[in-house]
């Protein structure tokens, strides 16, 4: 057998097939791993995002719920030119009154969406006296207009609904 | 097998090498991303627990509120301070004493995926009559200015001038009402209001008896007093009841007593044409701009613009006209008369005489005085009440004064200064003057006056001498008009019928009483609170406070300079200790499917 001549050898320099398939997988598997953690960072960031901006905005709507006047007990339900000048992006909030927004509980609340927001979905706001959210107006404190609870509610374009903020108010005694 | 050189080689190494350089920069990026995960999440977090925090303390006020009172204590706030731990029944919400007498402390903590939030309020289970600013209760009130603190009546309430701002809770029975230039537009109630207020009748619980029975000095029946505040004491000398008795006076009639014949010279006239001043009128409209002065207590007043004022000339005028012309003598009987006295009897005003003189120290002491107060001024350094069945005549400045002779209020016997808190008083002052008749600002008392106080009238009204009320509440001036310059007033007014310091005519000009004023609301009575001051069984809010630290790394003392009003006591329970407390008793929000 011939052995290979130097020149020879100059020629077949380089990588085996087996070096090259060695580090393919390998690097395979490495860049696997960290394209998996990259997306479940963007994942986490889409999710923090999205939690963080329905948190302010319904932060802003508790904050508007709790400047409006509390209102009298023979308020009539509010109108949509009320509902508008509230839920606005502006300062002036109108003369709606708290007590004007209850609905019973269980009922639809007040639901809008938000334009430009940047998921799919609508904000629903809910004003009633049902304070510990158990379907009933029967319990202590529930069923007058002494106290209200707010809770803020997103349901998303799935139609499943979270609850993002929730209070109470009660009424000002000067 | 072996390799030659030119098989040998480093490009695994240098992958690999790559590899963690990058694997490196998404850690890093996986890394940031996480921790700014961590941050988000939690001030998410700390903000509904904020939110739920409030909530519970806004159950606890409605509890509250809604609660009745056993003897004079809120029967919620009771029940709370005896239970262990001492929360309110329903919530989560701790109940501390706070210093002051029957101040408390509410604190109402929140805890949402691991983060935590609270907030405090301060409430009195009571609320004193002095946190009325005005309170009326069988006429409308009319106000202006700037007038801070509660308002109330349980008629109209007449808002004057235009840019009125009034920061407190204004409340009325039969709506309000704009006049002088007022409007809705120009008119804030940035305290809220509600126009539509249920009726209240808090005179009518001011008990005399107990007054009485509290009173350190209680004077004798049918003997008026003039009241002297000297600081720290207070002199009262004692009169007896002005009388009427009847005098006699000899007043002169002519009587006729005969006739006599007698010659009588009597003047000739002729008529003639002459030119003669004759003095004639004419009506001119003057404009007049209402007068807006702040914070005053005015009446009457109306829309007019102007007014038609009459001017007077005299004109030459070509007149025919009886001319003296001579004089001629003629016989006539002549009736002849003589003056003859004759006595009636008329009612005379006898003046009290003065019975005695004593000097008492304020002392934080109630004074019952068991008839008319004929006078009342000076200066108070300490607390007392003033309290009569009769008629009170505030005949001079009534002015808080500390021991270093400094005024509650800067500039209080100015009209054109600025009447501001005094930073260098030093406050443990408190006047009441509580009378079931009229509260009335004298008027011989000085052009320029202050008065510091609580000013309540049962039954009557507080107000300048000389004004009186319709059954409408309407004013109107009986005897003399007395114009002042201005009454600055540091206190509240409670009274049954409205208060009028300042009489308007319907050109909306001051005619009777100050024409300037100012009245601040005394905040600090509820603190000082003058000896006896009733009070009515509503609790009391301070606003709700954000506690600081979102996890409460420190505990926190919560003392506050009482001199702001705010409660303190030596120590209350530190917020830390209040979540542990009521780690098992918090308000439970339902979080059935729909909350995260």
């Amino acid at each position: 057998m011939m052995r290979p001549t130097a020149a020879h050898r100059r020629h077949v320099a380089g990588f085996t097939l087996f070096e090259m398939m060695l580090v393919t997988a390998l690097m395979v598997a490495v860049f696997s791993a960290l394209a998996l953690g990259v997306r479940a960072g963007h994942t986490a960031n889409q999710a923090i995002a999205r939690r963080t901006a329905l948190t302010i905005v319904a932060d802003d709507l508790m904050d508007r719920l709790f400047r409006i006047s509390y209102g009298q007990a023979t308020d009539g339900a509010a109108t949509a030119a009320e509902l508008s000048a509230l839920f606005d992006d502006d300062e002036d909030l109108g003369t709606v009154t708290l007590t004007s927004l209850e609905v019973f509980s269980g009922s639809t609340g007040y639901q809008f969406e938000l334009a430009n927001f940047p998921w799919p979905g609508q904000f629903d706001v809910i004003v009633s006296t049902d304070l510990n959210n158990d379907g009933d107006e029967a319990d202590a404190n529930e069923g007058t207009n002494a106290i209200y609870r707010i809770d803020i509610n997103f349901i998303h374009a799935d139609g499943t609904t979270e609850r993002v903020l929730e209070c109470m108010r009660a009424r000002p005694t000067g | 097998m072996n390799r030659s050189k030119l098989q040998k080689g480093s490009a695994l190494s240098v992958i690999l090498i790559l590899a963690m350089g990058v694997g490196s920069v998404v850690t890093s990026f996986l890394g940031r991303t996480l921790v700014e995960q961590s941050r988000v999440s939690q001030r998410a977090s700390q903000m509904r627990a904020y939110r739920q925090a409030m909530g519970q303390l806004e159950l606890a006020k409605a509890i509250i509120n809604g609660s009745g009172f056993a003897g004079t204590n809120n029967i919620a706030v009771a029940t709370a301070r005896a239970s262990n731990p001492p929360v309110i029944p329903g919530t989560g919400v701790f109940v501390e004493d706070a210093g002051p007498a029957r101040w408390y402390r509410l604190v109402s903590t929140g805890e949402y995926n691991r983060e935590t939030a609270a907030t405090t309020a301060f409430v009195r289970d009571g609320t004193p009559y002095v946190s009325y600013n005005y309170y009326v209760e069988e006429h409308p009130l009319g106000i202006s200015g700037r007038p801070r603190g509660k308002l109330h009546t349980n008629e109209e309430m007449n808002f004057y001038f235009p840019d009125g701002y009034y920061d407190g809770y204004v409340t009325a029975v039969d709506g309000f009402d704009y006049q002088a230039g007022a409007t809705i537009a120009n008119t804030t109630l940035a305290g809220g209001s509600n126009s539509a207020e249920v009726a209240k009748d808090l005179l009518d619980t001011i008990d005399f008896a107990a007054l009485a029975a509290q009173a350190a000095v209680v004077t004798p029946v049918d003997l008026e007093a003039d009241v002297t505040l000297l600081d720290a004491n207070v002199r009262i000398d004692l009169y007896t009841k002005p009388s009427i008795v009847q005098v006699p006076v000899t007043k002169f009639k002519k009587v006729q007593t005969g006739v006599v014949w007698s010659p009588v010279t009597v003047t000739n006239y002729v008529k003639q044409y002459q030119w003669v001043n004759v003095q004639k009128s004419k009506k001119v409209w003057v404009p007049v701009n209402p007068v807006n002065e702040g914070g005053v207590d005015v009446g009457g007043g109306g829309n007019v613009t102007g007014y038609w004022q009459t001017q007077y000339y005299w004109q030459l005028e070509w007149k025919l006209v009886n001319v003296p012309s001579g004089t001629t003598t003629v016989w006539k009987w002549v009736a002849t008369y003589a003056n003859v006295p004759y006595t009636v009897m008329v009612n005379q005003t006898v003046a009290g005489t003065f019975v005695s003189t004593n000097t008492y120290a304020a002392a934080d002491s109630i004074f019952f005085i068991s008839d008319n107060v004929r006078a009342l001024a000076g200066n108070l350094n300490g607390k007392c009440s003033i309290i009569t069945t009769h008629d009170v005549l505030v005949t001079g400045s009534l002015r808080y004064r500390d021991s270093s002779g400094q005024y509650a209020y800067l500039n209080g016997l100015s009209n054109v200064l600025a009447y501001t808190p005094n930073p260098a008083f030093v406050r443990n002052h408190a006047l009441g003057v509580i009378a079931k008749g009229d509260i009335r600002y004298a008027r011989t008392s000085p052009a320029i006056m202050e008065v510091n106080g609580s000013l309540i009238s049962t039954n009557g009204m507080v107000g300048m001498e000389g004004i009186v009320l319709d059954n409408a509440g309407n004013p109107s001036l009986s005897g003399s008009q007395s114009l002042k310059t201005s009454l600055r007033r540091f206190g509240t007014i409670m009274a049954a019928k409205r208060p009028v310091s300042s009489l308007l005519n319907n050109m909306n000009q001051v005619i009777h009483g100050f024409q300037e004023g100012q009245s601040e609301y005394d905040e600090g009575l509820i603190t000082y609170l003058p000896p006896g001051a009733p009070q009515e069984d509503v609790a009391m809010w301070h606003p709700n406070m954000r506690a600081s630290g979102a996890n409460f790394t420190f505990g926190g003392t919560g003392v506050y300079d009482v001199n702001s009003v705010t409660p303190i006591a030596a120590s209350l329970t530190p917020i830390t200790t209040v979540r542990n407390q009521v780690q098992n008793v918090k308000f439970d929000w339902g979080c059935t499917g729909v909350c995260n």
